[in-house]
């Protein structure tokens, strides 16, 4: 008790009275707030320190061309062959940069993004620390146009306007991609396209409402405008590429994330690699399988015809088509989003031994 | 020894953006972060040489004008009736006071139902997030001015518009243009605090895109222009405008 009668006397001077009522002593207040502060710092480290040790955070979008890891959550396919390392968490995103910033913050290690966020991602993040893991899917994106909108032609988008996901995500950078090639600018640098970046399922909705002459979409969007609003599919994007391929989905991760845990790694990809094979060989299964699972996440499954038609646009591969992704880089730097400095995509595969990614 | 204002500001900036690059030179935090001035103006310079960073000026600032002009219209004319109408000011009044509180970016989801992704729904939240601010004023001018001018006025045969354009809008003016100056400010926060939300042209478009490449130079690039251009129109602009209205009327 000695160090309270020490401060007694100092005390006495620090007492605060407010209309007669005394309030605590201020010292305590400071020594309160100090251990409690210090308690909640202990907590959180201990959590952090927890989330970091036993879980893996894996994000993707609830779209069709993420087939692979939807369906392999629903099925139990990646708890079954994982669970036992590591604690699974999943995280739902709606456009690739959004799952890029994850990344980055640390929020996330794992995702399953478009070649351009992922190009974007490793370009931007710290020390180049995203790794493209393997491929998921090929293709898979169209550009629909409203029925009202008299667009046949590259020419017909003048004046008009058109959406697209987020800014530098996969459908963004092909939509201003093919507007400069046919001679286009944006209306944001002067042009006469108005390309408004929004959400696929506020897409849908100005586009029943007639708010859009035109959206460049993921599938099961594309399909949704074209069955259900009557959008006129003008083409599919794979019918520009060489091949009819390019990447549309890829696996990503924090690097520092790949090193320290190979096991996880290597197994998520077994998994990954597996599920490819069964959705090629299961369509319908996978169909089900991935609308139970929106369901259950988003509370109403999408129609089963739209799916069936929207895969069958879509190639699930694990080969991330690199030439592909290297076009994309190109075209993104064209678009003046991968800085000013040039890039170099020099590490941006992980390093395997069976040259698999 | 006196040093004179221009140079301490001098100074302090200078100091300011010295210090800020020896921040980012010693990398405490990551470039893409925190960049350096160098990088800011190297994107500033960039974005200017393909024309956004002009064109988001030139579409926010139109925004801005068309929905400050509303504001400023439909203020004077709601000011002028809730001060001269006692029943306005009771009932009307109170709803006023309470709009003002709402931050105009609040606004912006039902201006995107009822408006869609257009230019008039942006102008919509510029106009409804200034247009309170100048009522409250004009209102509070018209109240305080001179009983026996308006007195005066109406025994010469002043009725009606005569009265409000003779003799009300003068006597307050004052206070009117400390209205639009405070409507101003609240139109450009509402102008890019829309522009962020909405992602459709503007200012507003170029700091989500910033965002949205991780681009972080760009973000702050774009913030220094609307500042800069909230103190420009604000200090050369109102500022100026204030003064020789204080100086005429005989308030300073």
């Amino acid at each position: 008790m000695g160090w309270r009668r020490l401060v007694g006397a100092k005390n006495r001077l620090l007492f605060i009275d407010i209309g007669g009522a005394k309030l605590m002593k201020p010292l305590y207040t400071v020594v309160a707030g100090a251990a409690l502060t210090l308690a909640v710092t202990a907590w959180y480290a201990a959590v952090q320190n927890d989330a970091e040790e036993a879980t893996m955070r894996v994000a993707f979008f609830p779209n069709i061309a993420h087939a692979v890891p939807v369906v392999g959550m629903e099925t139990g396919s990646f708890e079954r062959n994982i669970g036992n390392i590591t604690r699974l968490e999943v995280r739902l995103f709606d456009s690739g940069p959004q799952a890029i910033e994850a990344l980055f913050s640390g929020s996330i290690d794992m995702a399953y993004v478009g070649p351009g966020p992922a190009i974007n991602g490793f370009l931007k993040s710290t020390d180049r620390d995203i790794r493209i893991l393997a491929g998921a899917a090929s293709g898979g994106s169209s550009m629909v146009a409203h029925t009202d909108s008299g667009i046949a032609l590259a020419e017909d988008l003048r004046g008009k306007r058109v959406a697209a996901p987020q800014i530098s995500n996969t459908q963004d950078i092909s939509l201003r991609n093919y507007l400069a090639e046919n001679g286009m600018a944006p209306a944001e640098r002067g042009g006469s396209v108005t390309v408004l970046n929004i959400a696929n399922p506020d897409t849908y909705t100005l586009f029943a409402k007639g708010e859009l002459d035109a959206a460049w979409v993921p599938e099961p969007w594309a399909t949704m405008l074209v069955n259900e609003l009557d959008g006129q599919r003008l083409f599919r994007e794979e019918e520009m590429w060489p091949d009819g391929r390019f990447a549309s989905v890829v696996l990503v991760a924090r690097g520092q994330f790949v090193e320290e845990n190979p096991t996880v790694v290597s197994k998520w990809l077994e998994v990954h690699h597996s599920m490819i094979e069964w959705i090629n060989d299961n369509p319908r299964d996978a169909r089900d399988s991935f609308n139970r699972y929106v369901e259950s996440e988003l509370g109403r499954p999408f129609p089963d015809d739209i799916i069936d038609e929207s895969m069958s646009n879509i190639l699930f591969t694990a080969d991330p088509l690199k030439e592909s992704i290297e076009t994309f880089a190109l075209r993104a730097d064209g678009l003046g989003y991968l800085g000013r400095d040039g890039y170099d995509l020099n590490g941006l595969y992980m390093e395997t031994h069976d040259g698999d990614a | 020894m006196i040093i004179p204002v221009l140079v301490k500001k001098v100074v302090f900036y200078v100091a300011l953006i010295a210090g800020w690059q020896a921040l980012a030179m010693v990398d405490v935090w990551p470039e893409n972060i925190f960049p350096s001035p160098y990088d800011v103006v190297e994107d500033l310079a960039y974005m200017a040489s393909d024309g956004s960073v002009f064109h988001g000026i030139g579409t926010s600032l139109a925004r801005l004008i068309t929905g400050f002009v509303i504001a400023a219209a439909g203020g004077l004319v709601l000011g002028i009736f809730m001060a001269r109408i006692t029943i306005v000011d009771q009932t009307i009044g109170s709803l006023v006071l309470g709009l003002q509180s709402i931050p105009s970016v609040a606004w912006v989801p039902l201006a995107i139902l009822w408006f869609g992704l257009t230019d008039a729904g942006i102008v919509f939240v510029t106009a409804v997030g200034a247009v309170f601010a100048v009522t409250i004023n004009v209102s509070s001018g018209v109240k305080n001015i001179n009983p026996h001018y308006v007195e005066a006025a109406r025994n010469i045969g002043a009725r009606g518009g005569k009265m409000i354009t003779g003799v009300l809008i003068p006597a307050a003016f004052p206070y009117m243009i400390s209205g639009f100056k405070q409507g101003w400010a609240f139109a450009w926060r509402g102008v890019i605090g829309a522009e962020l939300l909405f992602s459709y042209l503007g200012l507003g478009f170029l700091l989500n895109a910033g965002r949205q490449l991780n681009d972080v130079s760009q973000i702050i690039g774009i913030m220094i222009i609307i500042m800069g251009i909230g103190i420009g129109i604000d200090g050369f602009v109102f500022k100026r405008l204030e003064d020789r209205v204080m100086a005429r009327w005989g308030l300073r």
